[in-house]
This record gives C-alpha cells, sequence and structure tokens, in this order.
C-alpha cells in the first residue's frame, strides 16, 4: 500500500509545544515518524558564554519552565562542583523540598495533559491543576514568582522560608494523598483509558538504556536508576525512600510512574520539614565569581529525567562553555524507535507519555 | 594537564582536602585497565575519571568500555578551544557507579571523528546537535543534518568565531 | 362567516390543505429544533463546566445564556475561506446537506398521539434510513477540501458508521416486535403496560451504545478527534459552513435523545397523565447522560472501536431480540 506523508505541524493542539513530526502513513497505521524540532532555539548556550555566573541563573528558570527550580538547581550545583563550595545545612534541606514540591507540580501537570491528549476534554487537567495551583502559591509566598523562580542561587537560596511556611507544606500534602487517591480512581477504574494506555508504546529496558532514555521513561520500563541514588547530592541520602518503576515499559506503565514519584516526593517533603535543622542560607559569595580553571560535569533528577551541566571555566567571570544535558532531548530521540506500526491516537499518547517540555528540548 | 573540578592530586590548598589514595583506590582495578590505552588521565574523584585519547583510538575505546558495564552514554559535546577542537563524551555505569569523561582533540581544518551510534545508541541526537553547532563531521552516523538550527542556515554558531549580531545596547 | 375582516372558512380549507401543512410543520420543526440546540449547548458547557470544578460561560447575558448566539454570531462574521484545490460543489454541499439531513427525521417524531408533522405508518423505518443518509455530507466534507486531516475524518467517520448501523438495526428490532408496529405512535402507545427498557434492557445499552456513535460524540468522537487530527473531517471549513456543520451535528445527539425517550422511555406517558412535556423531560435526562460522559470518557480508537462494534454489539442486539421473541410470546 501506498504512503502518505501527514505533517503534524509545528500548531497542533496537542504537541506540547512547537514540535513538528512528520508521519509517515499507511491507512491508520504508522510506518515512520520523524521529529523536527529547533522551532524554540534561543541560542541559550551561546547567550551564557557572555553573561556572569549569576546572571545565567535567572536564564536557566526558561529552559525547563514547567520545573524551573530543577534548571537552578543543575546549573547552581555545576558552579558549586568548581567552586567547591558548600552550602548550609538548612539551605540543603529547604533545596530538596522545593526540589520535591516542583517535582510534584511537574508530574501533575503531565498528568492533566496526558488527559488532554487521549480525548478527555480538560477533565483531568482541571482536577490536577487544582493542586498544582496551591503548589503555585507556596512558591510564589517563597520567591515571589508563579513559574520562574530564580531562588536556588549559587551558595544557598534566596529567601528564609516565610513563617508558617512548613505548616502551609504540609496540610496541602495531607490534601494531596486524599486527591491523588481520586486521580487513581478517575485512571485506573476508567476501562477505555486503560484499553487506550495499556501495551502501547513499549520501550522494552535494554533498548531504553541504549537509547539514553532516563526519568519515567527509563523507570517505566522497569529499570531502577535514579540519580539521587547513584550519584547522591545535596541531603537526599539522609531520607528513607525508594526508587519508584513500572514493570511493562507501556504508556500506562509511565504514568503509572509519575503517580508513584508523586507519592514518594510526599514523603520526602515530610521528613525534611521534620527534620529541618535551623541555620543561615547563604554562604557568603561575592557577585562576581571567578571560578579557578577547570570544567566539571554534574547532573540532578529533574521530573523528566537526568539534567545535566557542563561547564568549562576559564578563570574569567564568564563561563568558557556552558552545555545542558536535557532529558526532555533524549527522551524525545526515543520516538521513532517506539512509534513503529502503531495507529496516529497511539502516536499522541506516547507522545504525551514522553512529557516533552520544548524549552528544554530545543534550548 | 589542565587543574579540573575540586582537588587537583598533586597540590593542596589551605583548608581544602587532599585526595588521598584511599579516596581513589575502589577505582583501581578499572584505571590499571585504562591507563595502558589512553594518552592522558585524570582523577576528579573515585567516581569521576577523565581521560584523553587519540581520535583513531576512540571506537575501540568506547567497545571496550561498553564491554565492562559502562552502558549510559550521558552527553556528547564539543568545546572550542582556540587552537583545536574537542570533543567530550560522558559515559556512565550504573554497575560502578563511575563517569568516565572522554576527550578527544580534533583540528580546526579537519574536524572528523567516527560516530559512537554503532555502541551507544543515544548518541545519535547528540552527535546530530554537535555537528550543528561546531561542524564536527561524524563519520558512520546515520543520518547527520542539522537538529536545532533550520537546513539552510550558514555558519556553525558555537564556534568562537562566530559573531552573534548583537544589538547596540547591549 | 367573517371575523375580523378574514374569512373563516377560507382559513379553516387552507389549514387543511396537506401543501400548506407540510410547509408549515417542516418551517416548525426548523425552528423548535433551532432553539432547542441553542438551549442545549448552553446547557452542555454549564454543565461539563460544574463537572470539570469551573464556572462555564458567565459573562454574556445573565448566567451566560447569550453564549451561543454570540458563538454563532462570531462565527457568522468570520472571513469564508475556500481551499484553493478544493473541489467547490462538493465543498459547498456539504454543511448545507448536514444541516438539512439532520432536521428530515424531525418530521415524523411525534409529539404527543395527535402532535405529527407526518404521520407515517412505517414511520421507525423512515427514521432509520433517513439517519443513515447523514453519514453522507461527512463523507463529502471529508473528501472535498483535499486535505489529509479531513480526509482521515471523514474516512473514520465512514468506517463507524458501517459498524452501527447494524446494531441499530437489531436493536430496533426488538423494539418492534414487542410492539407490532412500525408506527412510532403505536410504539409509545404499546409501552402503556411497561416501558420498554424494562424487557429490553439489552437493546436500551445497545441504542444508547449507538447514540454516541451516531452523533460523534465522546468517547466515540473519532472523526473530530481533536487532539489527533486538528479538527477532524471540518478542519477546512470556516464561517458559516462550519456553523452549519456544528449545527447539523449537534442535532443528531438530540435526534438520537428523543428517538430513546419514544422508543424506550414511553414517549409521551406519564405517571398521571400524558403530556408532551414528559417527552422533553425524558429526552433532557438522557441528553444530560451523553454530556456527563463526555466529560469523564476517554476517546477510543479506531480499530478497538470497530471490534466493539461488529465483536460485542451484534451479538448482543441478537440476543436482545431472542428475549424479545420470547416475552411476547411468553408476557403479551
Amino acid at each position: 500500500m501506498e504512503t502518505v506523508l501527514l505533517n503534524l505541524g509545528p500548531q497542533h493542539p496537542s504537541t506540547h509545544g512547537v514540535l513538528r513530526l512528520v508521519v509517515e502513513l499507511e491507512g491508520e497505521r504508522v510506518v515512520n515518524v520523524e521529529p523536527v524540532i529547533g522551532y524554540l532555539h534561543r541560542g541559550f548556550e551561546k547567550i551564557c558564554e557572555n553573561r556572569r555566573y549569576i546572571q545565567i541563573t535567572p536564564l536557566t528558570d526558561k529552559l525547563d519552565y514547567v520545573a524551573s527550580m530543577s534548571n537552578n538547581m543543575a546549573y547552581v550545583k555545576a558552579v558549586e562542583e568548581l567552586l567547591d563550595l558548600h552550602p548550609p545545612q538548612r539551605a540543603e534541606f529547604i533545596r530538596v523540598i522545593v526540589l520535591e514540591l516542583q517535582r510534584i507540580a511537574s508530574h501533575l501537570l503531565a498528568l492533566g495533559s496526558i488527559g488532554n491528549d487521549l480525548g478527555m476534554p480538560f477533565t483531568l487537567m482541571m482536577y490536577t491543576f487544582r493542586e498544582r495551583e496551591k503548589i503555585l502559591d507556596l512558591f510564589e509566598s517563597l520567591s515571589g514568582a508563579r513559574l520562574g523562580y530564580n531562588y536556588i542561587t549559587i551558595g544557598g537560596v534566596m529567601h528564609d522560608l516565610p513563617f508558617g511556611f512548613p505548616d502551609h507544606v504540609l496540610a496541602f500534602l495531607k490534601e494531596l494523598d486524599e486527591k491523588i487517591e481520586e486521580y487513581e480512581d478517575l485512571i485506573y477504574e476508567n476501562e477505555i483509558f486503560i484499553r487506550r494506555t495499556e501495551g502501547v508504546g513499549v520501550l522494552k529496558p535494554n533498548d531504553a538504556i541504549n537509547l539514553g532514555a532516563t526519568g519515567p521513561v527509563l523507570r517505566g520500563s522497569g529499570v531502577k536508576r535514579d540519580v539521587r541514588k547513584e550519584d547522591p547530592y545535596s541531603v537526599y541520602h539522609m531520607f528513607d525512600w525508594k526508587v519508584v518503576t513500572g514493570d511493562k515499559g507501556d504508556c500506562l506503565s509511565r504514568i503509572s510512574v509519575w503517580i508513584k514519584e508523586m507519592k514518594m516526593s510526599s514523603e520526602i517533603v515530610k521528613q525534611a520539614i521534620a527534620n529541618l535543622p535551623a541555620g543561615n542560607i547563604r554562604e557568603k559569595v561575592s557577585r562576581v565569581i571567578r571560578p579557578p580553571e577547570g570544567e566539571t560535569y554534574s547532573r540532578i533528577e529533574s521530573p523528566r529525567g537526568e539534567l545535566g551541566f557542563h561547564i568549562v571555566g576559564d578563570g574569567s567571570t564568564n563561563p568558557y562553555r556552558l552545555k545542558i544535558r536535557s532529558p526532555a532531548f533524549c527522551n524525545l530521540s526515543v520516538l521513532p524507535h517506539i512509534a513503529k506500526g502503531v495507529l496516529i491516537a497511539d502516536l499522541i499518547a506516547i507522545l504525551g507519555t514522553l512529557d516533552p517540555v520544548f524549552g528544554e528540548v530545543d534550548r | 594537564m589542565r587543574k579540573e573540578g575540586r582537588n587537583d592530586d598533586n597540590e593542596a590548598e589551605a583548608g581544602e582536602r587532599k585526595l588521598t589514595v584511599d579516596d581513589i583506590s575502589p577505582a583501581f582495578p578499572l584505571i590499571y585497565e585504562i591507563v595502558k590505552k589512553v594518552d592522558g588521565m585524570h582523577i576528579q574523584t573515585c567516581n569521576k575519571i577523565w581521560v584523553e585519547v587519540k581520535r583513531e583510538n576512540l571506537l575501540d575505546f568506547c567497545k571496550f568500555l561498553k564491554e565492562h558495564g559502562f552502558d549510559h552514554l550521558s552527553c556528547v559535546l564539543g568545546v572550542d578551544m582556540k587552537e583545536y577542537l574537542e570533543v567530550v563524551y560522558h559515559v556512565w555505569s550504573y554497575i560502578d557507579r563511575r563517569m568516565i569523561s572522554i576527550k578527544v582533540k580534533l583540528p580546526y581544518d579537519d574536524p572528523v571523528v567516527d560516530s559512537v551510534t554503532s555502541i551507544w545508541k543515544s548518541a545519535d541526537w547528540h552527535e546530530r546537535e554537535t555537528y550543528d553547532m561546531f561542524g564536527i563531521v561524524f563519520r558512520n552516523h546515520p543520518n547527520l543534518k542539522r537538529i536545532l538550527l533550520p537546513d539552510d542556515f550558514e555558519g556553525h554558531p558555537l564556534r568562537k568565531d562566530f559573531k552573534v549580531e548583537e544589538r547596540g545596547w547591549y | 362567516m367573517e371575523l375580523f375582516g378574514v374569512d373563516i372558512q377560507a382559513l379553516v380549507s387552507l389549514l387543511q390543505n396537506p401543501f400548506v401543512r407540510g410547509i408549515g410543520g417542516a418551517l416548525g420543526v426548523v425552528g423548535v429544533i433551532s432553539i432547542a440546540v441553542l438551549i442545549l449547548i448552553w446547557a452542555e458547557r454549564k454543565f461539563i463546566a460544574r463537572l470539570q470544578h469551573r464556572y462555564g460561560p458567565n459573562r454574556a447575558g445573565k448566567f451566560g445564556i447569550l453564549q451561543t448566539l454570540a458563538d454563532g454570531l462570531k462565527l457568522f462574521l468570520k472571513e469564508d475561506i475556500t481551499p484553493k484545490n478544493a473541489e467547490k460543489i462538493t465543498y459547498t454541499l456539504a454543511p448545507i446537506l448536514c444541516f438539512s439531513l439532520a432536521m428530515i427525521p424531525f418530521v415524523a417524531i411525534p409529539i404527543d398521539r395527535n402532535i405529527v408533522v407526518a404521520n407515517l405508518n412505517a414511520g421507525i423505518l423512515f427514521i432509520i434510513a433517513v439517519a443513515s443518509l447523514s453519514v453522507i455530507p461527512v463523507i463529502m466534507a471529508g473528501w472535498a477540501p483535499n486535505n489529509k486531516y479531513n480526509l482521515i475524518g471523514g474516512i473514520r467517520s465512514a468506517a463507524m458508521m458501517i459498524s452501527y448501523e447494524i446494531p441499530v438495526g437489531l436493536a430496533v428490532i426488538g423494539v418492534l416486535v414487542l410492539s407490532g408496529s412500525l408506527s412510532l405512535i403505536d410504539i409509545v402507545e404499546a409501552q402503556r403496560r411497561g416501558w420498554f427498557i424494562f424487557p429490553q434492557f439489552l437493546g436500551f445499552m445497545t441504542f444508547l451504545i449507538v447514540s454516541f456513535m451516531e452523533s460523534a460524540r465522546p468517547p466515540f468522537d473519532l472523526p473530530e478527534a481533536e487532539s489527533e487530527i486538528v479538527q477532524g473531517w471540518t478542519t477546512e471549513y470556516s464561517s458559516v459552513k462550519f456553523a452549519l456543520l456544528m449545527f447539523g451535528e449537534y442535532t443528531h445527539a438530540i435526534f438520537t435523545s428523543i428517538l430513546i425517550a419514544i422508543l424506550y422511555l414511553g414517549g409521551w406517558l406519564g405517571i398521571f397523565f400524558d403530556s408532551p412535556l414528559w417527552l422533553a423531560l425524558k429526552t433532557l435526562i438522557i441528553m444530560l447522560f451523553l454530556m456527563w460522559v463526555r466529560s469523564s470518557a476517554v476517546r477510543v480508537r479506531i480499530d478497538q472501536m470497530i471490534n466493539f462494534g461488529w465483536k460485542f454489539l451484534i451479538p448482543l442486539a441478537l440476543l436482545n431480540i431472542v428475549i424479545a421473541g420470547v416475552l411476547r410470546i411468553v408476557w403479551v
């Protein structure tokens, strides 16, 4: 049968941003799909070569605009490795609380978007965004912004926790536990949802590791890898938590990884708040930093996967080279391999579970 | 070798911890095996080892690493040092919990190196991006074309001699 | 006789003229249905919004009642774009056919024992036949604009029609066995002893599911799957043509709801008295159910839907006919 070339173009109701998919179709079956990216390329790495280290932190917010605390953390961790700087304990605990809350917020958004993609118009999204709004309110009380926080900074965090913040967070987490049960009902008891996502887009574990997938995409295939456990940073080793995995590698496993990770993050935040030490929140660091000559590559586990920063410093005020290893870029490269022989409807579902955010893919 | 990262194991600054033999000894078996194959090595911590390899030996060295459990290629990037171009590969082993970062120096007028997509498929898009930004050509790459910039873009932006049109106020 | 200067005899004979009655009835149907569509679209938007924890339109007029009018006015005022390589005649004809074919079955639907525009004694047959015709404008709209998204939507709709026409026919046969007549008025009158939903529960479920397929509503809204193929079969349409297509779609939803109310829920029969208001109430309840499912169910995939239609609904409908036959012999 002849194949038809369909262009799911850059403007589309459900490609999560500007992505162009050139799909070769045989009837309704996908023979080949090629993602074309670069529509949101802003020349981030070149810009950073002309900015001072402290000026780059607000720029990193705009990378993965859904989870900006993680981007801040990854960059700041790399710079602190270059400078050999250790932030105080209280700052580390606040960083962990904020990062895990950010993980919950990002997974809530991913869960809402998958409902949209599969055809349930906005219902799941309204419910998950109700919780996400509460997290955004908490972050607004911390940093003053709802989406690009610029909160984690070189040496610690910018401002201390406002009065009553731990109580608000604990109250929110109690509500979240009930709401997660609601989401599980809406998903796991919905026969059509399960039929649409079970067995669709199976990614085998060996393929996942070879193709460079990380984060929920990798863990959904059953591979127990998480940068927070393998290459521990900050104070994650002080808490009692486990790496969650799915078992089959299909869309439903990836979605279930999101839900389980939200529960695990809420556990970590509760432990962190219970053990929050007192102290100052920021090391004394001058505004203009001149790290010694050297280079380093440091990674963290962002909600999408392994986010890495490679910084080459040459003793001057600007980094000589800054490279971002973005998880959404690598996860998206998995798409041509797992979308062979599926129907168009499945292609959109698979794309939704890979969870791309184009600020990060294109930089 | 350039001084990198946290500690240099030859000099100790006042108040800083020097990297001792006990820190590095867990990595000794690996270090013994690879020190013969590489041109230069620098140990940042016992989990992070930087090596320099000539471009002809790159593919063999990568195959060797893959057999020894280094199955996650985290990143491939290019750096424009003003006299030469450099490609850096970061490879992680889950079994040993070690990261080996491989550096390959390339001359400006002949920036060609073998592609490692036959070993780790994740190198595919990373190498396309390095080609896009630096003009480094990867031999035997399945689909080497520009990925982030439009197909008809001229020049390679991340090279130091590429001038970005700046507006007046910066 | 003369009253207010009008000759009563001439007026009465004019009203008995079948031609005048026909045209008057048709205009009446178009008018009533149009107003019903406007109100029901508003009701749907408010109802779904409440299920989604939000308000729905509440700016245009009190409680947002004028929102549908505002949207219709906006659509009428938009620029009417025709793609360059489209087949002009088919492209223009499709919305007109969609709008009109959706309204034709309403002339045979009785509102009360004596109020019907066209009293056909093979009413149900006429209705199903015309409802089957309604896929033609969809395929025309899928083919004419010369666009792949439209084409995919149109072909999906054709596949869906073939899969659901047979179950709906079989389900209706069950009702006919129990009522013994093809005329809709007789079917409702035969439900005086008990609504057909109880003996014909399987048929009712089949018909309910098919009503989702026939009006292309979620979870079976594959022809216009917004997240996959942009707007599906209505992609290249704008302005008045788009408004007519949407209107036709929604009229289908009302039509299947009224049909369910008549065939299974007893039409205009009520507790103490019969009245067309009971019919309106039952239709409204079915419409609310359609809206409720719309907001909570995910879309099915095309192969799953076709499997479901052929491998599950047809055996169910056949079983239903057997049950109806047994009940007719044993009970009636």
